[in-house]
């Protein structure tokens, strides 16, 4: 069991008196290996739940264990430690440091956790993301298909526990879409990595071993 | 069209981006309108103080009555409503025959003076003169013409044919006559009463004042260029008239105030800048965060034309709220001024926000965000819908077309800028200097930017994360961080070329350290008296503290050219200097020598006069010492050959040395010195100056002195001395004050630069934190960023303002120029420490937060 | 040593290299007025004198001008003895406005001029007193008591006297500068007539 969560709820002040709430009650686990696509309608607080399992927020109530630790219980700052190296979060957006090669944007987590031979771990990823000719090339310079490759493969250099997407193909055409899932999924099954995803498109959706499917907050 | 409607919900939905915009704004305007009114305060200030001792604004003075036609004429030029006043003034002898005294009458209207006023010792009012025939005058005058007490039934004094009672004992007179040395106690009479005294009549020497108080004060030199200019049209010759305003009152003062209004213009330019680059700043910044609504829009079917209007109304609404705010914080605050700065600001300083003040910074606020859009507005031209189906990004390839496209947009602000400087500076050569000065700097900047960025590439190969992350987006970003980095080095560029000229200034007008004050010029000691004056001074215990031989006679040649033809000096400094000469040039000058220079003079270029004594044998000419400001007018050259004619003899003397003296020094100074020697035989009196520490002593000593010596005058000059150091300590703090002030107000605006670029940071602190990056390090990487942006930015600033205040103060301050290593230090550690502090706060919020805007749905 | 050679000056200057009769040396010992302050030095009074006696034919009279602007009646003795090494025949003493115009003692004034006339007599030097007089301004009494100073030296010395030296240019705007006291060029001309007839008559 490498997540399990229990009676998470979350809301989020609206106006002085009212709030809204996000997720209701929401259990559930995942064992190691797993590919999880959680879906739903905009709105149904999907995104929400992905951020509680990112650790980039805390829930009001309910616990989150993360490989065994209840990360809805740590502090901002313990949280950001533990985060390092479990997860690893792929963006609709990219979020590529615009001013970063393809290559410094993959090598850059591993920077920042000072792991050891980062030039070859990187290149073994840039080769498995196909990236090898564009490595010296800036996001800029990159169609939004290479772009998320390269957000890809920064997501799994550092050999995250956790692997979160988020709408990871809801930027690109449909072609480049299915070009970029099967990627993402080929790799997950090779390096044996959990996936979470979270997406309302249902023939990614369809691509994972589980779903789990959000309405207005509550798990169906 | 876009409706104020939608322009206000536009901002209203952005509440937390547009409130922190508008107080950023509104905080770099309210420092600029403190600088600003503290700034033209002051000016104005000693401009009061200048007007008291003038007692006008104007004074039209001729040695003859003016005609109706002159009258009209100044009526023309200052406006039938101006107040007038009228003096007549001159010496006369009174008191006893025998034992008569030397006084001079200053027979005034009922409307004089226009500033200032009579201290007098019963209060008598003043119109009494007007209306019978009496006088004021000092106790000390009264004493010497034999008024013991005024008690004793009221004493006469028989001026002329008349009899004058003595009404009143003033301490204080309103004009404290500082255009000249006084040579005689003044008289206070009616101009009524003169007649019936029979001294004006034909042939009688007579100086009549015709004083104005103009409505529109803000331009009294410019009035007086003006009426010096209809008058010699109309009356074409030799002028008759003096022309003065309060920068003539006193040559000293008014080479010192004409300093202290150029360092204020100086200030006002510079805080004109800066709050330009601020609001600068803070638009584009604004309009690159609005560019992917623009891209909406227009995939929406706006016109551009639409767009930038809705924009830069969108500017303009919170342009015109930063700048009320501005205005509504400077004027809670400036009333609170005089007492958080008591002691560092003159007392009686009354600071008020005038209407130029207010317009600049409304000009910045709301037409500011128009001129200054039009720039970005070209980058909108580029912006196309295609933006949207992908992140926002980067820019399409150069085109030449796009550039000139972007310069043209700069020309609006740039003419708006020159004619605000303009207005400031007040003349075309000026604003040039200070606009090309201005755009050199600005290139310059920039270029040290781009190789301070580019050399961040190396400072990247290093093993440390932090360093690694933070040069290389240093290096990456180097557009980006160009931007900031030449507002923040024109900040502090702006702000350190001020501490470089208010340090020589400072050292130019502030009181000289030790010297001793004279009470007493004596003038016209012959070489037989030398010895026994010197035996009496030791005898009174006084203090002599110069004693100068004087040796009269002309300049023949510069060159081997008749003087009479060398060309005089223009140029601004020159010109302030010298207009109101326009009488026939001055051909005789005095010389004199000493063997040592005095306390209050200083070699500024060559080297020291020769000590051996100059041998008439030899043929080379002896060596002469000119003050700079007399080479200057004149043109002097260093290593110029001058003959001298001395009482029928010709002498050669070559320039050796240019000697700069202490304007508020009080010592007998010479424009030129000769070597030792050459005037030892020459028939020549001796000037000096005497001090003497207890009040009681000096009227004794000033008594015996004319007793001994009766062809030598007596000038007193305690008042005059304490006049001009009480306005040289005046202009000192304030110029001092001003100049920390300024720094102040620049560090606020690159507080605002580093806060507005630290929110822009916030992206990257959090994807840095989700990649698994800790506090430390985030914070680590943004404090190095900003740390180092600050100091390299502030570094080149520095570095740079050295070489450009050196030139401003070649170019308007006479080279009145002092490296100030500890203001320089306090800059560049201030910009650094306020950089890293803001980006400090800004990683502290986003630390402290949750990262979840990165998600899609959040975003 | 020093000495002799500005005595060398001095003969290089005032002395005539070529001339028919004995040269004759004239000295002006005055103050501005006679210096020509705020004219050029060959507009003054008595340079144009010079001029006219150039006119005439009289090559041999040279004039020194040895006047101080501001100077008054008190420095008169010393600036005579220093003249005195070039040996001039007539001493035009024109001193005394500034001791005037400065309210100076005027028993001092006439001491110094006294001693001053003494000193050029027993030199063997002819002097022509120039008659000062001062505005009206400054009191009718001592106007007066300045006046009389003058005319009463002449007497005393048996020495020719110019009753005012600036007969006919005083407080005429048209010849004098703008300050109202220094004759201009023309005012000049007019002191220079007035001046030479008193230098040609023989004692």
């Amino acid at each position: 069991m490498i997540l399990e969560l229990s009676d998470v709820s979350k809301s989020y002040r609206q106006t002085r008196s009212e709030s809204l709430v996000v997720l209701k009650n929401i259990s559930f686990s995942l064992d190691r290996g797993q590919t999880l696509a959680i879906i739903g309608q905009s709105g149904s607080g999907k995104t929400t739940l992905l951020s509680l399992i990112a650790g980039l927020d805390s829930p009001d109530s309910g616990q989150i264990m993360l490989e065994g630790k209840n990360i809805a219980a740590m502090a901002e700052k313990e949280l950001s430690r533990y985060r390092a190296g479990k997860t690893s979060i792929i963006f609709q957006q990219f979020h590529l440091m615009p001013h970063l090669t393809a290559e410094e944007n993959i090598s850059l987590p591993l920077e920042i956790l000072k792991q050891k031979k980062i030039r070859e771990l990187t290149h073994d990823m840039l080769e498995k993301v196909g990236l090898q000719d564009r490595r010296h090339h800036l996001p800029a310079q990159l169609s939004g298909g290479e772009c998320q490759r390269v957000a890809i493969a920064r997501a799994l250099v550092v050999k995250p526990a956790l692997l979160l997407a988020d709408e990871p193909t809801g930027n690109l055409d449909i072609e480049t879409g299915e070009k970029i899932a099967r990627l993402l999924f080929d790799l997950v099954e090779k390096e044996n990595k959990t996936l979470i995803l979270v997406t309302h498109n249902p023939s990614l959706a369809g691509q994972c071993r589980e779903i789990l499917t959000l309405e207005k907050g509550c798990l169906l | 069209m876009f409706r104020i409607g939608a322009l206000l919900r536009q901002l209203i939905r952005n509440k937390g981006f547009t409130l922190f915009f508008i107080l950023n704004l509104a905080m770099g305007l309210a420092g600029f309108i403190a600088v600003l009114s503290f700034g033209r305060s002051l000016d104005r200030h000693m401009d009061e103080n200048l007007k008291e001792i003038l007692t006008a604004d104007i004074e039209l003075s001729a040695n003859a009555p003016l005609s109706l036609e002159e009258l009209a004429l100044a009526d023309e030029v200052l406006g039938k409503d101006a107040g007038k006043a009228r003096l007549i003034r001159f010496y006369t002898m009174a008191g006893a025959q025998g034992d008569a005294r030397l006084v001079e009458i200053m027979a005034i209207d009922e409307t004089y003076p226009l500033y200032g006023r009579f201290k007098l010792l019963h209060q008598t009012p003043v119109r009494v003169l007007e209306d019978t025939a009496a006088v004021f005058m000092t106790q000390d005058t009264a004493r010497t013409l034999g008024f013991g007490n005024t008690g004793e039934g009221t004493p006469v004094l028989n001026l002329g044919g008349k009899a004058f009672e003595l009404k009143d004992i003033f301490s204080e007179a309103p004009e404290t006559s500082l255009s000249s040395f006084e040579l005689a106690p003044k008289l206070y009479m009616g101009i009524k009463q003169l007649e019936g005294t029979g001294l004006i009549k034909f042939g009688s020497r007579v100086r009549y004042s015709y004083f104005f108080r103009v409505t529109d004060t803000t331009d009294g030199a410019g009035l007086a260029q003006k009426l010096r200019q209809r008058f010699s049209e109309r009356f074409p010759g030799l002028p008759r008239l003096r022309i003065h305003d309060i920068r003539d009152a006193n040559r000293r003062i008014s080479r010192v105030t004409g300093y202290f209004t150029r360092f204020m213009g100086l200030i006002s330019l510079t805080g004109l800048f800066l709050s330009g680059i601020a609001t600068a700043y803070l638009f584009r910044g604004y309009l690159n965060s609005r560019k992917k609504d623009m891209a909406i829009l227009l995939s929406l079917g706006a016109r551009k034309t639409e767009i930038y209007l809705a924009v830069s109304s969108e500017l303009m609404v919170m342009g015109t709220l930063a700048s009320g705010l501005a205005i509504a914080i400077s004027q809670a605050l400036i009333p609170a001024f005089p007492l958080i700065f008591k002691g560092l600001i003159p007392d009686g300083l009354r600071i008020h926000t005038d209407a130029f003040t207010l317009m600049v910074s409304v000009f910045m606020g709301m037409a500011g965000s128009v001129v200054f859009c039009l720039p970005l507005f070209v980058r909108i031209f580029r912006i196309k819908p295609l933006m949207l189906l992908r992140d926002i990004r980067g820019d399409s390839p150069f085109s030449i077309g796009h550039a000139l496209l972007r310069g043209a947009g700069f020309l609006p602000a740039t003419a708006a800028f020159f004619g605000l400087s303009f207005y400031v500076a007040g003349s075309v050569r000026d604003t040039v200097f200070f606009a090309a000065g201005f755009a050199l700097a600005l290139i310059l900047l920039s270029a040290m930017g781009g190789l301070v960025f580019s050399g961040c590439r190396i400072l990247s190969r290093t093993r440390s994360v932090v360093g690694k992350i933070a040069f290389r987006n240093l290096f990456r970003n180097k557009w980006a961080s160009l931007s900031c980095f030449v507002s923040m080095a024109m900040g502090a560029f702006l702000i350190s070329v001020i501490p470089q000229i208010q340090k020589g200034l400072q050292e130019e007008i502030s009181r000289p350290q030790g010297l001793k004050i004279p009470a007493f010029f004596l003038v016209d000691i012959q070489e037989e008296q030398k010895n026994p004056f010197l035996e009496l001074i030791q005898q009174e215990k006084a203090e002599l503290s110069n004693l100068s031989p004087m040796v009269r006679g002309r300049i023949i040649s510069v060159n081997e050219e008749p003087f009479s033809d060398h060309p005089q000096a223009s140029g601004p400094a020159a010109e302030s200097r010298s207009h109101g000469e326009g009488r026939s040039r001055r051909l005789e000058f005095n010389f004199s020598h000493r063997e040592a220079l005095d306390a209050s003079e200083t070699i500024v270029q060559g080297s020291p006069l020769s000590k051996t004594p100059w041998d008439f044998e030899s043929e080379t000419p002896f060596e002469v010492s000119v003050e700079l400001s007399f080479a200057e007018r004149y043109r002097i050259g260093m290593g110029d050959v001058l003959e001298f004619e001395v009482q029928g003899i010709p002498l050669k003397g070559r320039v050796v040395n240019f000697r700069k003296v202490r304007w508020n020094s009080f010592q007998p100074n010479f424009f030129l010195l000769f070597q030792d020697g050459v005037l030892d035989d020459a028939p020549k009196t001796f000037l000096a100056s005497v001090s003497h520490d207890s009040e009681e002593k000096r009227k004794t000593l000033r008594q015996n002195i004319t007793t001994a010596f009766p062809n030598v005058s007596v000038i007193d000059v305690t008042q005059l001395a304490g006049k001009i150091l009480s306005i040289s300590d005046r202009l000192s703090v304030s110029v001092r004050f001003m100049a920390w002030f300024s720094i102040a107000a620049g560090l606020v605006l690159i507080f605002s630069i580093a806060r507005h670029e630290a929110l822009k940071n916030q992206n990257q602190m959090n994807l840095l934190k989700v990649l698994g990056a800790g506090n430390a390090a985030v914070r680590a990487v943004t404090l190095l960023e900003f740390g180092f942006t600050g100091f390299s930015a502030a570094l080149s600033g520095i570095l740079l303002s050295f070489g450009f205040s050196f030139a401003v103060a070649a170019y308007f301050f006479d080279s009145l120029w002092k490296i100030d290593p500890r203001a320089s230090l306090m800059i560049l550690g201030l910009t650094t420490f306020i950089s890293m502090g803001t980006a400090f706060m800004a990683s502290r919020r986003v630390l402290n937060s949750k990262p979840v805007g990165l998600l899609s749905a959040m975003a | 040593m020093k000495r002799f050679f500005w005595i060398c000056f001095l003969f290089l200057i005032f002395t005539p290299l070529f001339s028919a009769e004995a040269p004759v040396r004239i000295l002006f010992l005055g103050d501005s007025l006679t210096a020509g302050l705020g004219v050029e030095p060959q507009e003054a009074y008595p340079s144009l004198i010079q001029n006219m006696l150039e006119e005439k034919q009289m090559h041999h009279i040279t004039v020194t001008n040895g006047s101080i602007s501001g100077s008054t009646t008190a420095g008169a003795v010393s600036r005579l003895k220093w003249f005195l090494r070039a040996k001039p025949d007539i001493l035009v003493l024109a001193l005394g406005a500034n001791d005037g115009l400065r309210g100076l003692p005027l028993d001092e004034m006439d001491k110094n001029l006294d001693s001053t006339i003494v000193l050029a007599k027993e030199n063997r030097i002819r002097v022509i007193l120039a008659g000062m007089e001062i505005p009206p301004n400054y009191g009718p009494e001592y106007t007066k008591a300045f006046r009389e100073v003058f005319p009463s030296l002449a007497r005393r010395h048996q020495i020719e006297f110019i009753p005012f030296l600036l007969e006919n240019v005083a407080g005429d705007p048209s010849l004098n500068q703008a300050d109202g006291i220094h004759p201009n060029a023309q005012g000049h001309r007019i002191i220079a007539a007035h001046v030479l007839p008193f230098i040609l008559e023989k004692p």
